[in-house]
């Protein structure tokens, strides 16, 4: 019943969406042209491996076809992909989508839905690094 | 008839029944003696689970999402092969990579949902704590 | 089968690498550096003042392989709102907007909610979910911290919840998802740790069949295959993930009801 249930008053997900001291967040793009030979990529396992001061965590751009970050003004808790006429089994790029997303704004009245179109998704692939 | 030859004729009477119905119940609920467990299990995020999703077109695969920063992508349809064990299952670090796993992707922080997009074959889009990323990988 | 070693996004490098975010732009159209021009994405949007942090958001489901509804007629998504309620909006003007250059959305179709389910009171929550039979006839599950699950549907152009919520749950409902394959059916999942069978018509509003202890902490997520719709995923709070057969749950099912 919801008497019991009301007891139980537990706190579900936290959200309180905080950045960590996680030295170095985002994907970040390699030069083209490098001086120095790199070293062998080590693959990085979280909670196995720890950045050192002067590592960063970099995607491997020839294990994606695409990849995109994009954000808005505050962090999106949940969000969900809109249909289009754009067609099914769209695989040429660039690729434009929709979505729609809720954010997590500092005060009640701050927050919005964002119906949201992305567009210019190209391909980012280039072939493994040397 | 007395009272104890009457418990008696009772006792058997229930003794046949639960003879009878022994065998249905057996049928419907002891086949699995103890509860049942799930056909898969898959223990390699480190934090919760904050999101899952069957693959649009491909009933086999999936996509999870955790609050360890990753994004794993699955395919129930791989098996373990025996001659492989050993080559590519062990990290630098001897983790078990299970044969399942396709693809690790990270960068982002604290990744809270994760949808595929039903009209782009291979699409995610993932949202976090630092922004949404729209990928497609090379395995799916 | 092919020695493939597997693959991680990632890697380590010392970091004499310069680096470059891969853009994000908001807003208008932004053509951003000019170093990666076929690479940069666009992101537009249009947006809602909405009360409350938005713990979910779902758009109802479309027909598969048919193009979205004309922009007279209604896309909705609901919310589910830190402060209990869950709004349903019609997003589809500001679809059409995205879309359709030069588009002007009727912003009194939009800016606010076209339902508000209030049957939560001041309980928020998470679990939420869409079904559809058909094009017009739509079903909303929604489920809060205080264990109870609201069913709401369409009539016409508007809504209503029905007023006795689906209770067996003893915690927080953490997720809902409708059967692909039975309309009357849905799965939930719980910080109780345990994973529900419903089904609408059971008279008193309680599950079929309870799979207690599914996971070692709170079950957040679920997701039903569409294909082999004998299969559920579920992914919980110490990071596992399990896939369910469903048959093997039938045989319970089948026994409560031998025995009703």
């Amino acid at each position: 019943m919801i008497n019991d249930c009301e007891r139980l008053g537990m706190d579900v997900d936290d959200e309180n969406i905080k950045d960590d001291d996680v030295e170095v967040l985002a994907a970040v793009e390699e030069e083209e042209d490098e001086n120095a030979p790199q070293p062998a990529p080590v693959v990085y396992i979280p909670g196995r491996h720890k950045l050192a001061k002067d590592e960063i965590l970099e995607a491997d751009q020839s294990v994606y076809i695409a990849l995109h970050p994009m954000s808005v003004n505050w962090p999106c808790l949940s969000f969900d992909v809109l249909r289009d006429n754009l067609g099914d089994e769209r695989s040429r790029f660039p690729v434009t989508c929709y979505a729609v997303a809720g954010t997590q704004a500092d005060v009640a009245k701050n927050n919005e839905i964002l119906v949201m179109k992305m567009s210019q998704l190209h391909k980012t692939q280039r072939d493994g690094g040397t | 008839m007395g009272s104890a030859a009457f418990q008696r004729v009772y006792i058997i009477y229930l003794f046949l029944l639960v003879k009878m119905v022994q065998p249905i119940i057996d049928f419907y609920c002891c086949r699995q003696r103890s509860k049942p467990s799930p056909v898969a299990l898959f223990s390699w995020h480190e934090a919760p689970v904050t999101s899952v999703e069957w693959h649009p077109t491909e009933d086999s695969i999936f996509a999870a999402s955790g609050a360890d920063d990753q994004v794993t992508l699955w395919d129930l349809a791989v098996e373990h092969d025996d001659e492989e064990s050993g080559i590519n299952e062990d990290t630098q670090d001897g983790k078990e990579i299970p044969p399942q796993l396709l693809f690790v992707h990270q960068g982002q922080k604290d990744v809270k949902e994760l949808h595929w997009h039903p009209q782009i074959p291979g699409a995610m889009i993932t949202t976090a704590s630092d922004g949404f990323n729209f990928l497609k990988t090379i395995t799916v | 089968m092919i020695s493939f070693s597997p693959l991680y996004s990632v890697s380590v490098h010392p970091s004499d690498i310069k680096s470059l975010h891969l853009d994000q732009s908001e807003d208008e159209d932004d053509e951003d550096d000019v170093d990666n021009l076929d690479e940069d994405a666009v992101l537009e949007y249009r947006s809602i003042p909405h009360l409350g942090g938005v713990n979910r958001i779902r758009a109802q489901p479309l027909p598969a392989g048919q193009p979205i509804p004309p922009v007279t007629q209604p896309y909705y998504v609901s919310t589910w709102s830190e402060t209990g309620k869950v709004n349903i909006f019609d997003i589809r003007p500001l679809v059409e907007s995205l879309a359709v250059p030069g588009f002007v959305p009727d912003k009194s179709r939009t800016s606010t909610p076209a339902f508000t389910i209030t049957a939560h009171g001041r309980s928020e929550g998470f679990a939420m979910d869409w079904a559809a039979s058909g094009t017009s006839s739509l079903r909303l599950l929604t489920g809060d911290i205080h264990c109870r699950i609201f069913l709401t549907t369409s009539t016409g152009s508007s809504f209503n919840t029905l007023t006795q919520p689906f209770t067996s749950h003893t915690s927080s409902v953490e997720d809902l998802q409708w059967s692909p394959a039975d309309p009357t059916v849905f799965a939930s999942c719980s910080a109780d740790r345990s994973i529900r069978i419903w089904d609408v018509r059971v008279k008193g509003r309680k599950s079929v069949f309870g799979l207690e202890a599914a996971h070692d902490s709170d079950v957040n997520v679920i997701s039903w295959n569409k294909f082999s719709t004998y299969l559920l995923l579920s992914g919980g709070d110490e990071g596992g993930i399990k896939v369910w057969d469903l048959r093997h749950f039938k045989e319970y099912i089948l026994f409560i009801y031998f025995c009703l």
